[in-house]
């Protein structure tokens, strides 16, 4: 996408390189109505002294005034004295809107893409918020239906561009199943078989390959080896997967533990009976619909009966002992005691289970199974060493997994190369100097704009996170990848840090710019060391090249040097690269605007999650 | 077959005459004027008058070459309103004499859009934007500024 915005931006050059300074100026101020300006600033260059007049009247913002000046007195002035005329394209710009409608309509997407890119104001106009109707016009025309969850622009583009959405070369293929258009080369590392995802991507929520876009090698229902998706597509949905099931499984202990306690504290948030029902509801549709998905699965892709279904349903109507132990008095119930737990304790490392995991670890199970089970407070002090022996040894495992995870993203080995004892891995070596390396830091993805976001964060920082999530140990590993270390090694190089001895800590220190020209003149500057290595991450041939050990050309410049070097470097680059900064801003505006949105949506996530944190601390509490 | 409007029958042979932005008088025959539907609404409305009918939207070139459309095809058919949409999108194809007719300079081309818009005689108006969809079909960002 990139691509083809920065090709609209070098057009936009050529075709105003004739305005002079100050229309440009009015336009810069003017945005929309802008548009107008530099349209009508080139007729009052023709040498008109009307042209002077038509220029201001066109600044004005309101549509009708602008429809009636068309109307009237560009007419009156036509008919007196004819300029040579050439042909402009914004000229569209002075057609109300219907009229423009009504020619788009005529046209392809690719035409409209095309047109889009002549000139700034045209692009401006058909991919702005409201540029949706324009789509809207050649997309019926050519009776495409617009899938739910793509807009107008985002159709046309997927359907129409050409440019691969990752790295902008022109040559590239759409994916029209995994809805993505990658060169050859980013469709490598982008794009990953099955085969490949059982291998390497062990942690993924279990439902993800099920909602993921696929492309299936061979049109069967059920996913073989050959089928593609797309890596980042899996990455944010386990993400948001596992964070639904958290929501539903704290949903559904509050509403268990509210049915049977009704004195209990954490049942307050939910006291509402509203709410309640809602939370029935929704439980008895979600329930409901994953039953029948199973008996769809089941008579498709398994060859059941319709008899072995009814033999099936009745066996699954049986009462099924719940694992959660059931007790008659409520004081006692073991949930309150994994509750009252002193989380503080150090021997936990502040790394903790959710209760769903935590019921179900084998010691507690053997501890709280059983029907002869112990619940009341008589045999506490003796079943309290056993818990908290079992939260020692998951907080333990959790280390040495993430000890793991840092070895295999940092040496580009699966994880299942890396030993497992955890005799290898003692504190004294794992220390938190090796916790703090930057390559050690792992990435808190936002779990729908993955692409856009990410924070990177300290194994504890990550793990307080993660506190009392499901699965939490294996979400930790997938924090960390081995091209999120490559991207990081790029930008230690640049900024010439010691990568053996640096901590995070040293590279949130820097003062300067993070430079990096790409092969196709574009200037990409970052104050943040994370937000190059998030770009870089985003970009696949980059990285390649570090894996290849060539060398990336990111440059780091301190903030030290005096501002008129700095100046100079950003005039040297628009001389040579035909790009200057703030066009490169302008170039990316799809892109710029959803970096904005995510910066806020990566706000706010913080904020939800540090909210999360707290409810779950006012549950557990 | 001329006309549709109920008035056309009455004064189907009478003279209009209008009035352009730049005080030009056109004295043309009515079934001519009647293309326009803003013209034809007008007429019914007044009724039988001498009065020139003012148009300030438009300018006497524009008009005069609004004015050779409309006398080439005042025998045309009146669509039928409710296919009025279906046949303009089914149809995308020019006829020789409107081709013809359109091949002006850009200037004039997107005058005769807005007077057409104007004037409200849709035909004339779908000619030019489709004039204006072919020059753009099918051509690279650097051909479309250059046309």
């Amino acid at each position: 996408m990139s691509k083809r915005t920065s090709r609209a931006r070098v057009s936009y050059v050529e075709v105003d390189s004739d305005v002079d300074i100050a229309s440009s100026d009015d336009e810069a101020v003017q945005g929309s109505s802008g548009a107008m300006s530099a349209a009508e600033a080139r007729g009052s260059k023709k040498g008109k002294a009307k042209g002077q007049g038509r220029m201001r009247g066109a600044l004005k913002p309101s549509k009708k005034t602008r429809d009636r000046l068309i109307g009237s007195s560009e007419t009156e002035e036509a008919g007196k004295d004819r300029p040579t005329i050439v042909w402009n394209v914004e000229r569209l710009l002075n057609l109300p809107v219907e009229l423009l409608l009504e020619i788009v309509s005529q046209l392809d997407m690719s035409d409209l893409i095309h047109l889009a890119s002549t000139s700034r104001s045209l692009r401006q106009l058909f991919v702005s918020r409201s540029g949706g109707k324009f789509w809207a016009a050649t997309r019926k025309k050519d009776a495409y239906n617009l899938p739910d969850d793509m807009s107008e622009i985002e159709f046309g583009l997927f359907l129409a561009g050409t440019h691969c959405e990752y790295c902008g070369a022109t040559s590239a293929t759409s994916h029209r199943h995994l809805r993505v258009r990658t060169c050859s080369e980013c469709e490598k590392n982008y794009l990953i078989a099955y085969d490949e995802i059982r291998r390497t991507m062990p942690h993924l929520h279990r439902d993800t390959l099920q909602v993921c876009r696929r492309k299936s090698s061979n049109n069967f229902a059920r996913i073989v080896n050959g089928d593609i998706f797309v890596y980042d597509d899996l990455c944010s949905t386990s993400d948001l997967l596992e964070e639904l099931e958290d929501q539903d499984d704290q949903a559904r202990a509050a509403n268990q533990s509210s049915r049977g306690r009704s004195t209990k504290s954490r049942r307050n948030k939910l006291s509402s009976g509203e709410q309640l029902q809602d939370d029935a509801l929704s439980r008895y549709i979600t329930s409901e619909l994953k039953q029948r998905r199973k008996e769809r699965e089941l008579l498709s892709a398994h060859n059941w009966t319709q008899e072995q279904l009814d033999f099936w349903h009745e066996f699954e109507s049986y009462p099924v002992r719940s694992l959660k132990p059931k007790v008659d008095d409520p004081s006692q119930d073991p949930e309150d005691k994994f509750d009252e737990l002193d989380w503080q304790d150090p021997r936990f490392d502040a790394i903790l289970p959710s209760w769903i995991e935590f019921k179900d670890f084998d010691a507690i199970k053997a501890l709280w199974h059983p029907e002869d089970a112990q619940l009341d407070d008589t045999t506490w002090d003796e079943q309290e060493l056993i818990v908290e022996q079992v939260l020692i040894d998951f907080a333990e495992s959790t280390r040495i997994l993430a000890i793991r995870s840092i070895l295999a993203a940092t040496s580009g080995k699966p994880l299942s190369k890396i030993p497992s004892s955890p005799a290898k891995y003692p504190r004294e070596t794992y220390d938190e100097v090796f916790f703090t390396r930057p390559t050690s830091l792992f990435g808190h993805r936002h779990p729908v704009m993955s692409r856009l976001t990410t924070r990177l964060v300290t194994y504890s920082t990550r793990a307080a996170q993660l506190q009392g999530s499901n699965r939490l140990a294996a979400r930790l590993s997938n924090s960390i990848s081995h091209q999120q270390v490559l991207a990081i090694r790029i930008v230690m190089e640049a900024a010439c840090v010691n990568s053996a001895a640096a901590s995070k800590q040293d590279l949130d220190d820097l003062q300067g710019t993070f430079v990096w020209t790409d092969g196709k003149g574009k200037v990409w500057k970052y104050q943040s060391w994370m937000d190059m290595v998030h770009v870089l991450m985003n970009r696949a041939a980059l990285v390649k090249k570090k894996r290849t050990g060539e060398k990336v050309e990111v440059e780091f410049k301190p903030v030290e040097e005096n501002a008129d070097t700095v100046d100079d470097g950003a005039d040297d680059d628009d001389d040579g690269g035909g790009s200057s900064e703030p066009e490169d801003g302008e170039a990316d505006e799809d892109e710029g605007e959803d970096e904005d949105k995510g910066a806020q949506e990566e706000g706010e996530n913080e904020n939800d999650a540090d909210e999360l944190d707290e409810e779950d601390e006012d549950d557990d509490a | 077959m001329a006309s549709a409007s109920g008035s056309g029958a009455a004064t189907g042979g009478g003279k209009v005459t209008l009035t352009t932005s730049d005080a030009e008088n056109f004295v043309v025959e009515r079934d001519v004027a009647n293309r326009s539907v803003l013209i034809r609404n007008m007429l019914e409305d007044v009724g039988e008058s001498d009065q020139p009918i003012p148009l300030p939207n438009v300018s006497a070139n524009v008009l005069k070459k609004v004015l050779e459309w409309c006398e080439h095809h005042k025998k045309d058919p009146e669509p039928i309103a409710e296919d009025l949409d279906d046949n303009r999108r089914k149809t995308t194809e020019i006829s020789d004499w409107d081709a013809k007719f359109i091949q002006v300079d850009q200037e004039m081309l997107f005058e005769i859009i807005l007077a057409a818009n104007y004037l409200d005689i849709k035909p004339l108006l779908d000619v030019g934007c489709k004039t204006v969809a072919n020059m753009i079909k099918g051509k690279q960002p650097e051909e479309i500024r250059k046309l």
